[in-house]
């Protein structure tokens, strides 16, 4: 991921606003593969993840108007209409039908797994980083940003009280934070 | 506000884990506006979550890029966005469909589009103009029943009106009563007579009396030293019960005769229907 200076992201943004072809291009070839990644990660099924990936882009360019810098970069914009659209699909009826697993809660375990065969030897430092984390970090981080559970409904898969998800939530970043370093 | 103990509450982290709700939401960008510290913390915790995504990067899958870019010429030209051209565009590969293609393509789609949105209008005209229509009728037919039964309201009132005057003159002792009895072929017929003693008034009733054929009225005589003297004719269609007649100030007795219309001078004896004494 090239990063941007805070010049060339507000020029990219300028550009993306006028529909500018090469703009796009630009985004698909910098950022395709990180949305890809986080779709694939929530779907784990390549057919569904494509299309997703297409709403994806779709999506931008018809709400770059709405984007907002002052409450994020364009990245985490667009991963989170990546994350919305994908958790969107994998909630979807229909979705899981053809596959063995019955609960949403099934998949944040099997997942992981499922998910380092996919990655291939590029990620080989995805693995070790999970499963450096703590358990109840990894749930926590998996429910919320994968799953896009609900503060309430963390609370309940984890047998915890509500008050503490966030306090846990800040804990799971802080190690994630010093294992990313 | 404690803008540490805020920092440190998880709510940061919440917000970037996409857990926090709507109301937590609208008020962390609102201090976020209002602190840096805030803004500053919020940004470095959408850096880790940015950074962790990218771990998870995957290349998409060949030809995906061709594909995504159909579709984003399809949302140009659908949506008449106008799709601005690029200098360098015949470097990519996405500027290689055909021209024709995608100006057939752009001009199709807003003509569907208008076409669709024509019909759509035409039938949303006919359909409130049939509307307003109906309204109109029901309107109409409304107004029409509120007349008539504003009609029948007077009507009654009116007839009204008239029981009360014919009650008051029953029950009014200075009224001096005359029941006119049916004579020879006309026995049991039966007229009512109202003789006010202070005015000489004459009030006739002949609801009992068969309806005169045509050209012909009733005619009521007061027969006053032996004479018959005309008292009036009975007009059988005014609707009235009692009709006030001429003014009689002295009689023996009173007998209603079938005369020609308007009267005639003098009675015709055999066309006597009835009379009495008073």
């Amino acid at each position: 991921m090239p990063p941007f200076s805070a010049n060339t992201e507000e020029e990219l943004i300028a550009l993306l606003k006028t529909r500018d072809r090469q703009a796009y291009s630009y985004l698909y070839d910098n950022y395709g593969g990180a949305l890809y990644g986080i779709i694939m990660k929530i779907l784990n099924k390549e057919e569904a993840a494509k299309d997703v990936l297409q709403e994806v882009f779709v999506k931008i360019w018809q709400h770059i108007e709405s984007y907002d810098a002052g409450k994020g970069r364009l990245y985490t914009w667009m991963l989170n209409i990546a994350r919305n659209a994908a958790i969107d699909v994998f909630r979807s009826a229909g979705f899981n039908k053809d596959k063995k697993i019955s609960t949403l809660e099934n998949s944040v375990y099997t997942d992981t797994s499922a998910l380092s065969t996919a990655i291939r030897t590029d990620h080989m430092g995805l693995k070790k980083l999970v499963e450096g984390l703590k358990e109840e970090h990894r749930r926590i981080i998996e429910l919320a940003y994968f799953n896009g559970y609900t503060q309430e409904e963390i609370a309940q898969a984890l047998n915890m009280p509500l008050g503490t998800v966030k306090t846990r939530a800040r804990a799971a970043l802080a190690q994630l934070k010093s294992l990313m370093n | 506000m404690d803008v540490q103990q805020y920092i440190s509450s998880g709510i940061i982290e919440a917000y970037v884990l996409g857990i926090a709700s709507g109301e937590e939401v609208r008020e962390l960008e609102l201090l976020s506006a209002q602190h840096p510290e805030i803004a500053a913390a919020i940004e470095e915790q959408q850096r880790l979550m940015e950074d962790f995504a990218s771990s998870y990067h995957l290349p998409p899958p060949e030809g995906l890029k061709e594909s995504i870019w159909d579709k984003l010429e399809q949302e140009a030209t659908g949506k008449a966005v106008p799709f601005p051209a690029a200098p360098a565009a015949q470097e990519q590969p996405v500027t290689t469909l055909p021209q024709a293609e995608t100006k057939t393509r752009r001009l199709y789609t807003p003509l569907a589009a208008a076409v669709a949105l024509l019909v759509i209008s035409l039938v949303f005209n006919v359909m409130s103009w049939q509307r307003t229509r109906s309204s109109e009728h029901e309107l109409a037919a409304i107004k029409s029943q509120q007349e008539n039964i504003l009609a029948g309201n007077r009507q009654l009132q009116q007839q009204m009106e008239q029981n009360r005057k014919h009650m008051a003159m029953m029950m009014d002792p200075a009224m001096k009563p005359v029941h006119l009895a049916g004579v020879g072929d006309h026995v049991t017929n039966n007229a009512m007579l109202m003789w006010d003693t202070r005015t000489k008034d004459v009030y006739l009733s002949l609801k009992d009396l068969p309806k005169p054929p045509a050209g012909k009225q009733y005619q009521l005589w007061a027969i006053v030293d032996g004479k018959p003297v005309d008292a009036g004719v009975y007009d059988m269609n005014t609707g009235e019960m009692m009709q006030k007649m001429k003014v009689i100030p002295a009689a023996q007795m009173f007998a209603i005769t079938l005369e020609k219309e308007g009267g005639s001078p003098t009675p015709t004896l055999t066309e006597m229907y009835v009379a009495g004494k008073v």
